[in-house]
């Protein structure tokens, strides 16, 4: 009997691990590909042999270029920073946008707020995407096609999905917190900012990685809205010029994109890992009130 | 004595889903300075409404609120200095006990030097100064509380409102709890308005007891006072525990009648009954006794041990009155009794209106 039980504790055991390096494998060796690609020196794709997984020499080429070529006056760096500025303001008016939009659901008594839940709810159903068409004709004709339209047409994909999300975390916190606040001298705007944003903290670090990534890779929209003006491009559209039109005779230059997007890389994740421990230690946190 | 927290003619309906719940109707309490006073009432009464009218938290329909002698309707909560302890404590998860109760003061951006004193000398005189940098997730419950007290009292508010700061703790600690507020109170002689349905905290605790019932103050004054004189047959019912006995009875020449028994009239109502006058006649279970010379005779129906003492539940012609008897005797169900009655301790109440009848026609 014992034995029998332990051959199937290992049995499961065996299984579970084989499961999870599969996945493992399947999720981390596109990021060692890329990583690879870009420390190569020729501008195609490595070969999938073994024997190539492992290079015997990195080359820097693909950075140097990435970073001294001039194209139509633009620079990589330059569109890194105009990306960075993007994502990052796409990701603060999300994050307000969203938590106020919550919050007014959550405690205000305002008229049909039922039915606009329901409403905000349905409309994260659509793909975000089958707007781009009809948002390029509306901000043409506004005169938008520029950063502020960008940011006008990338916030709400975000925010609305994370103000319902805001709307549920924000029930949750007993409000007895924002009166107290509001006792001991703070405005209500005061208390949203410095109470609920606090207390809602997980949701505010989501919608601010949904809002910084969803902007910051963004190519489709970024693309249609700024491809005139080199200087105003994003990192995205850039990469997609540097790689493919600088020999444009050959094929696109794989370890140039694979370099651009090791560094794009860097401030994504660098995004993820403070919001991780913000979310995990926001977590441990809740437990302030006695009920 | 100047009146301190003036709430005047107070009205607020709540209305959810179209169902409308009106919770005060026309309430009035006038608070002096310096008085503990605690509102007890039923819950759902609306005691924590009224806490939040007083705060700013809510506008009342109707009525106004005076704080220190000044009217304060269109006052924003910030702008009342008052403070509060709810009933959940509301520490911020997110700071240290020491930020938590500096908090008040940060918001006033007073200097670093003086937040530190002040927060050191409350934590000191509520015995948590070494709490101070902890998390309040790792507080027990009597602990959370004194944090939220220390809180309410660092800004140096003169008036405090307390949601049933208590209720959240163990017996054992809410008993020690409860002497250390009264002492906090005594030593501060700030005014405090504490709201509670458990009246043992009440009577216990207040200076004033305000009893509500039915949107409005039904009863207010010292506890004493309203326990032995309570304003109206429910007050007395309420009040106390095992309650009131509210008996039906007829004022006959010099005595009343309840059922088929007499009992004599108290000494302070006999100048104000009539006769042939319908009362309700309010004992305390306290003032009857188990005697073979009692007046009143029934037969027990249930026997409640308490331990100490026990409250037999007698059924007298057909209703039931309780009595409470020290645990000397063993009582059984169904054995025939008669009680005696301490009659001047009786309170007799109008049949109709059910005040009490030493109050006379004034509207209270």
């Amino acid at each position: 009997m014992a034995v029998k039980h332990k051959i199937f504790k290992i049995l499961r055991l065996a299984i579970s691990y084989a499961v999870l390096i599969i996945m493992a494998f399947a999720s981390i060796f596109p990021l060692y590909y890329v990583f690879m690609t870009s420390f190569s020196n020729a501008p195609n794709l490595i070969s999938l042999a073994v024997s190539d997984l492992l290079p015997k020499h990195l080359y820097f080429i693909a950075y140097k270029e990435l970073f001294t070529t001039n194209l139509y006056g633009g620079t990589f760096l330059l569109w890194l920073r105009n990306s960075l500025i993007l994502a990052s303001a796409t990701a603060i008016i999300s994050v307000l946008l969203a938590l106020i939009t919550g919050y007014a659901l959550s405690r205000l008594d305002i008229p049909a707020k039922k039915i606009l839940a329901i409403f905000i709810y349905i409309v994260t159903f659509f793909p975000y995407t089958a707007t781009a068409v009809p948002l390029y004709l509306l901000f043409a004709k506004l005169h938008l096609l520029n950063y502020i339209g960008l940011i006008l047409a990338y916030t709400p994909g975000t925010s609305i999905f994370a103000a319902f999300i805001a709307k549920l975390a924000i029930d949750s916190i007993p409000s007895s917190y924002e009166e107290i606040a509001m006792i001991d001298g703070l405005s209500r705007f005061q208390v949203f900012l410095r109470i609920v944003m606090r207390l809602a903290l997980p949701v505010v670090a989501l919608t601010a990685i949904l809002g910084f990534s969803g902007a910051y890779l963004d190519f489709a929209l970024a693309y249609a809205f700024l491809l005139p003006n080199v200087k105003e491009w994003t990192a995205t559209i850039g990469l997609y010029y540097m790689a493919g039109l600088l020999n444009y005779a050959s094929a696109p230059a794989y370890n140039i994109f694979a370099a651009g997007s090791v560094i794009m890389g860097v401030p994504l994740m660098a995004l993820f890992i403070v919001s991780q421990k913000m979310m995990t230690r926001a977590y441990s946190n809740l437990a302030g009130v006695k009920q | 004595m100047t009146v301190y927290v003036k709430l005047e003619n107070i009205w607020k309906t709540f209305e959810e889903k179209k169902r409308r719940t009106e919770v005060l109707k026309g309430l009035n309490l006038e608070v002096e300075k310096g008085e503990f006073v605690v509102i007890l009432g039923p819950s759902g009464e609306g005691k924590t409404t009224i806490l939040r009218i007083i705060a700013g938290l809510l506008k009342q329909d109707k009525g106004h609120v005076y704080l220190r002698g000044q009217l304060v309707d269109d006052l924003p909560p910030k702008d009342r200095n008052v403070a509060m302890v709810p009933q959940n404590y509301a520490l911020y998860p997110f700071m240290s006990v020491f930020d938590n109760i500096a908090f008040p003061l940060k918001v006033q951006h007073r200097p670093k030097e003086e937040i530190r004193q002040k927060v050191l000398e409350v934590a000191k005189m509520l015995r948590i100064d070494n709490l101070l940098d902890r998390k309040p997730s790792q507080l027990s419950g009597g602990q959370m509380q004194r944090v939220a007290i220390a809180r309410a009292l660092v800004k140096g508010a003169d008036i405090i409102l307390m949601d049933e700061p208590l209720s959240n703790l163990d017996a054992q600690v809410r008993v020690l709890a409860r002497e250390e507020l009264k002492e906090l109170h005594r030593e501060l002689e700030t005014t405090i308005i504490y709201v509670t349905h458990d009246q043992v905290e009440a009577l216990s605790l207040a200076t004033k007891i305000a009893v509500l019932h039915d949107g409005v103050i039904q009863a207010y004054g010292p506890p004493m006072e309203i326990y032995r004189r309570p304003t109206n047959a429910w007050v007395g019912s309420f009040l106390g525990n095992p309650p009131m006995n509210i008996i039906k009875g007829e004022v006959d020449s010099d005595s009343i009648i309840i059922g088929n028994f007499r009992l004599g009239i108290p000494k302070d109502y006999k100048d104000l009954v009539k006769n042939k006058e319908k009362v309700l006649v309010g004992i305390r279970p306290e003032d009857m006794e188990i005697s073979n010379n009692g007046v009143l005779e029934g037969t027990i129906e249930m026997v409640e041990d308490l331990g100490a003492y026990k409250i037999l539940h007698v059924k007298i012609g057909d209703t039931v009155v309780r009595v409470l008897e020290k645990s000397v005797y063993s009582r059984e169900r169904g054995e025939k009794v008669r009680i005696s009655v301490d009659v001047d301790k009786i309170v007799l109440f109008d049949a109709s209106t059910e005040k009490n009848l030493l109050l006379g026609d004034k509207k209270n």
